[in-house]
């Protein structure tokens, strides 16, 4: 199995009364945006806007970001199960623009009628500043739509619309008229490699709950879906979306897209290992005994590959965490050296237990740093997709003034700590 | 420079326990310790003042007293925060962290407090705050005053490396977790590890286990059949409507609600705030997270003698453990002390 990557870079993104990727320059007409989406977005008012790194533009009510990437020659879909019928992918010629984000902003129509878990939480980037090192996308360019359903939009509806919406118009710019660029070419594949290598997969679980905080696999829920095998390919085609709005945790529908921890073993395959490929779980059942039981299939999916060992990740936090340490347990009980990589709750003052649950197990983790711990957030001259931030449900802020609060504001904020470095230290 | 100096209602020079709720009162110039510190500085030109506030005023009106800490440092605009020393004093070494703390977080200038390490405001130090170790009791106070000058002298001086070896020299050094920057992303440092992992090299876990506080489930005392049982939960069931505006995440309160007289939970009266789990099955039927009609049951079968008249609740997610062991102790104190002697504590 092998896709062929066709990746092209901007350097420059702007309004144009044409949609055209001419070098590294990307001419964008609404117009041409609006005629792609006019049958999803009936009783939803858009505003379109540019952000750019390194500009002082704060986005806020981020609800997803999308990777540009769509099929060539029109051979099946990316984003499976979204559009027509499901076709598998991670074969064939994807085109995508790597540093392009579509980002979503938006708050739902009828937040009162949602149940405490279903609300979703504040997010937003910051281009620079204190903030851009903890907001995810904030080194990428972006077409941002800022949506507002009037009330005759439910909000199931709207979760639906603001997906497709991003979608469609993540595989509309990828296919946009090129001129005078060629892209980079990769090819995404798994080939056969030194046996002596030590074999390793990747262990990648995801937040799905219910609606609002659950990830799709070909369309699909994955709390509906038991451990499966992933190929590295599938999901540069978009196999894994998110629907998951618990923003600072989330795992943007980009990033399932463009993995760095994908990217860093498929770099390493043939090298010093022998990449096996992705383990897809699922976090956040809802007993001990089923978290227990996702642990141990994961492990014996993992044993069943000839895994020597895994790196695990895990989207979302506290209830979550005890799956992915039933996981890590059940890897290292069947022999599977396991590296698990999560975020610290340390507390504002430092002196917190770090991880809700630790088993002994688990003896070799990374850390992406604390959390919880309060940072000052200056203001940024520009803000995009609304006027007031709530401060997770607890009271509302002006994002135009400066304020103190810890990461959990950002979104992606988990994720992009861990890409920045970021880790926790006792304090010398 | 600007140095302001906080000091409670004794250290101030105002008065003893009968001053304990003074509110904060902001004094030109040096006063009591003070004064030590600014002769040790006449040579740097420096303006002095001084914050007094009850060591009471400021635990029962803390965002009163934080308030009119913020006017003052608008008003003076120091460029140099101190509290205290406050030795083993309790309450004055709680109020000296937050306030540096506080200040360091919001106003973005150094902040320096001194105190013994027993001192529970060990506990609520933020990060970049200095805590200059000092003895028990103010015996230890010119000795602590030096070191606040020390200290001071080279903050003026900009000297790194002399404030670093200040800092292992006489800092308290309290282990708290910040975080840093590590030199490389967490995908690189996690592939590294594996291969180390796998091929014997030694390797660090970045996050160390931490042992965790045992707290080992009592004998009932006396028999089930004479105890008062008592329904607590950590899953958010309040009254429809959340009239105590109970937090559905990083929970820092807890409620009692009665259920006197009722014989299960309906349907429609109550709800779950909670972001943590599906609540929707809960809201349905909310004796499946405070099970009072199988309590019922069992109460009229005399299986234990009597349910507690009010059901206990918090919401345990996104909080901080400190936190949710303060609202158990607290929960248990009024529970222990109506005479109720078994509870049935359900979670999420």
């Amino acid at each position: 199995m092998e896709l062929q990557l066709l990746d092209y870079a901007l350097e420059e993104i702007q309004w144009s009364e044409h949609t055209a990727l001419n070098g590294k320059s990307l001419s964008v007409c609404v117009g041409d945006l609006q005629e792609q989406i006019k049958d999803l977005s009936h009783g939803i008012q858009i505003d379109y806007e540019l952000a750019r790194p390194g500009e002082s533009k704060r986005i806020v009510h981020v609800l997803d970001t999308v990777l540009p990437i769509a099929k060539l020659n029109r051979s099946g879909s990316t984003f499976p199960g979204f559009e027509g019928a499901a076709q598998l992918v991670g074969t064939g010629q994807t085109t995508r623009i790597r540093n392009l984000l579509v980002t979503i902003a938006a708050r739902f129509p009828h937040p009162e009628a949602m149940t405490p878990i279903e609300k979703p939480r504040e997010g937003m980037i910051d281009m620079a500043g204190v903030g851009a090192p903890y907001s995810y996308g904030s080194d990428y360019f972006h077409l941002i739509l800022a949506l507002t359903p009037d009330s005759s939009v439910s909000n199931a509806a709207f979760d639906q619309a603001l997906r497709n919406i991003a979608l469609r118009c993540a595989r509309f710019l990828a296919q946009v008229d090129k001129n005078g660029n060629e892209p980079d070419r990769k090819i995404i594949a798994l080939k056969p490699v030194d046996k002596r290598l030590p074999k390793v997969v990747l262990i990648y679980q995801v937040q799905s709950q219910l609606v609002c905080a659950r990830t799709f696999y070909y369309g699909e829920e994955v709390s509906k879906t038991l451990p499966t095998f992933v190929h590295p390919a599938e999901f540069f085609d978009g196999a894994v979306v998110s629907g998951n709005y618990k923003s600072e945790r989330k795992i943007p529908t980009s990033r399932h897209c463009a993995n760095p921890f994908i990217a860093e073993l498929l770099e390493r395959h043939g090298k010093t290992m022998n990449f096996l490929g992705v383990i897809l779980s699922r976090g956040y059942n809802d007993s001990f005994e089923q978290k227990k039981k996702m642990g141990l299939w994961v492990a014996r999916l993992a044993r069943n590959l000839g895994a020597d060992g895994a790196v695990a990740f895990m989207e979302g936090t506290g209830n979550g965490t005890v799956d992915f340490m039933q996981t890590v347990k059940a890897c290292e009980d069947e022999g599977i050296r396991t590296v698990a990589v999560l975020h610290e709750s340390n507390g504002p003052k430092g002196y917190e237990r770090p991880l809700v649950d630790h088993p002994k197990e688990a003896d070799s983790m990374i850390s992406r740093g604390n959390v919880s711990e309060k940072i000052y957030i200056p203001p940024l001259a520009t803000v995009i997709g609304g006027a007031e931030i709530d401060l997770h449900l607890k009271a509302t802020h002006d994002p135009r003034l400066p304020f103190l609060f810890d990461p959990t504001i950002f979104f992606g904020s988990y994720s992009k700590m861990g890409d920045c470095g970021f880790r926790a230290a006792y304090e010398s | 420079m600007k140095v302001l100096h906080y000091l409670n209602q004794f250290f101030a020079q105002i008065g003893g326990e009968e001053k304990a709720g003074q509110e904060v009162l902001f004094i030109p110039g040096a006063v009591g310790a003070g004064t030590v510190i600014e002769n040790a500085l006449k040579d740097h030109g420096v303006e002095y003042a001084t914050l007094a506030c009850g060591d009471n005023y400021f635990h029962e009106q803390e965002e009163k007293a934080l308030r009119g800490i913020r006017d003052a440092l608008e008003q003076f605009q120091p460029d140099l925060f101190l509290a205290g020393p406050a030795f083993n004093a309790g309450r004055y070494g709680l109020a000296c962290a937050k306030v540096c703390s506080w200040v360091r977080d919001n106003w973005r200038i150094p902040a320096i407090t001194g105190m013994h390490e027993d001192n529970p405001g060990t506990k609520e130090i933020g990060r970049h705050v200095f805590v200059i170790q000092t003895g028990a009791s103010a015996a230890s106070m010119q000795e602590s005053l030096r070191r606040f000058s020390l200290l001071i002298e080279r903050l003026l001086s900009g000297d790194n490396t002399a404030i670093e070896n200040f800092r292992a020299e006489h800092c308290l050094p309290i282990p708290r977790r910040f975080t840093v920057r590590s030199g490389a992303p967490d995908h690189v440092r996690a592939a590294d590890l594996l291969l180390a992992k796998i091929q014997g090299r030694p390797y660090e876990s970045e996050i160390p286990q931490v042992e965790t506080k045992q707290h080992p489930i009592p004998n009932l005392t006396g028999k089930l059949r004479d105890a008062t049982v008592a329904l607590v939960t950590e899953g958010g069931l309040v009254p429809k409507g959340n009239p105590d505006r109970l937090e559905s995440s990083r929970g820092s309160r807890y409620f009692k609600y009665t259920i006197e007289g009722r014989e299960n939970l309906r349907q429609g009266e109550f709800e779950a705030m909670h972001t943590g789990y599906d609540t929707s099955t809960v809201d349905k039927d909310p004796d499946r997270i405070v099970p009072l009609d199988a309590m019922r049951v069992l109460e009229k079968g005399k299986r234990f003698k009597k349910l507690h008249d009010h059901y206990f609740v918090t919401t345990g997610t996104g909080a901080m453990p400190s936190k949710m062991e303060e609202i158990g102790a607290g929960i248990a104190e009024e529970l222990a002390g109506s005479g109720v002697g078994a509870v049935i504590l359900t979670a999420t």
